[in-house]
């Protein structure tokens, strides 16, 4: 395959946990920590440390409020973040496509 | 920013199975943020369901003139009560829980920016309003076809959209809002007044989906709820 048509994956989103962080959130507007803990199915240390990098990339927004006495954490994927999603997916494609356009 | 990858290789079948998982991780979220909406599709099959209802029981002549003005203004305000009510509840319910998600539209809190909410409504009452009017000049000058063909606009499209919706997310209860939807309306295109009384069941059926459909978010919530207990009160802690 020649340099052209190489493949780039986004190594932030290629990570399996944050590929899986990533495809929840592209999915909906905000979604409180938990809700993104129990979609994902990843411990709560794993999806913290997870969020911290994609929120330094710019990926993810993250907001924080107190409830009732709770604090409440909500995520959202940003316009940064949907469009690397896409990108990603689009690359995927590619890898996962033989040159004739059958899937592997 | 990022040192991106750069592969020429196929994936591995672990990379496969990552982004599968993400998949299905993603499947169970749009699922999941639909069930926690089941008020929102709720309303929406119920709106439907009582035009196509008042138009039947207009045809169906089981009311007076004076009766159907009567009928009518009390199922719009009656259903414009229950849709703030449903709104007002599930905005409450939100606010009392720690698991949650938002669709797109609201994450962009419009509905929260009031003068755009009142803008909005304005116009949908206007364009309501307009088609009205409309359809009152041209009912005289349009064939029993024609008129039969326009009024099928709204609850075609109306079993489109839930039948679309079942195929993205496999609830059975979109089938149930589907049919509900082409029962309040099958007696208007056939003439069929003996049939009218369906519409009737029409609402039981809305009530019917709409707490099936909710009840799939609040198993869901409660076991998520049991399994975060710890995670709860240590976010607390931070």
């Amino acid at each position: 395959m020649s340099d052209a048509q190489s493949i780039v994956l986004d190594p932030v989103i290629h990570e399996a946990a944050r590929l899986v962080i990533v495809s929840v959130l592209n999915e909906c507007g905000a979604a409180s920590f938990n809700f993104v803990l129990s979609t994902t199915g990843l411990t709560r240390g794993n999806l913290s440390a997870h969020m911290v990098r994609l929120v330094a990339s710019g990926y993810v927004e993250e907001s924080k409020q107190i409830v009732d006495r709770k604090m409440l954490t909500e995520y959202r994927l940003t316009g940064v973040g949907r469009k690397a999603f896409a990108k990603y997916r689009v690359e995927w494609m590619r890898l996962t496509t033989e040159p004739n356009g059958r899937a592997i | 920013m990022h040192d991106a990858v750069t592969t020429d290789a196929l994936p591995t079948p672990e990379q496969m199975r990552n982004y599968l998982a993400a998949a299905k991780s993603a499947q169970k979220a749009r699922r999941l943020q639909e069930a926690s909406r089941a008020i929102i599709t709720g309303n929406i099959a119920a709106a439907v369901c009582l035009m196509e209802s008042a138009l039947v029981v207009q045809h169906a002549g089981w009311t007076s003139n004076t009766g159907r003005m009567l009928v009518l203004d009390g199922v719009i305000f009656g259903y414009i009560a229950l849709a703030v009510l449903s709104l007002r509840w599930m905005k409450r319910q939100r606010s009392w829980s720690s698991v949650y998600v938002l669709d797109q539209f609201e994450a962009q809190r419009v509905p929260a920016k009031r003068v755009r909410a009142v803008a909005m409504l304005i116009f949908v009452f206007m364009a309501l309003g307009t088609a009205v009017a409309l359809w009152t000049i041209d009912v005289n000058r349009l064939s029993q076809s024609a008129i039969i063909a326009v009024l099928s606009v709204a609850p075609l499209a109306a079993v489109v959209f839930f039948v679309c919706r079942f195929v993205m997310f496999r609830f059975w209860e979109d089938l149930l809002f589907a049919a509900a939807v082409a029962l309040a309306y099958l007696s208007f295109p056939f003439q069929a007044w003996h049939l009218a009384p369906l519409c009737l069941a029409t609402f039981p059926m809305v009530i019917v989906g709409t707490v099936f459909l909710h009840f799939r978010w609040v198993r869901w919530h409660r076991a998520s709820a049991i399994q975060n207990d710890e995670s709860v009160s240590e976010e607390v802690r931070l």
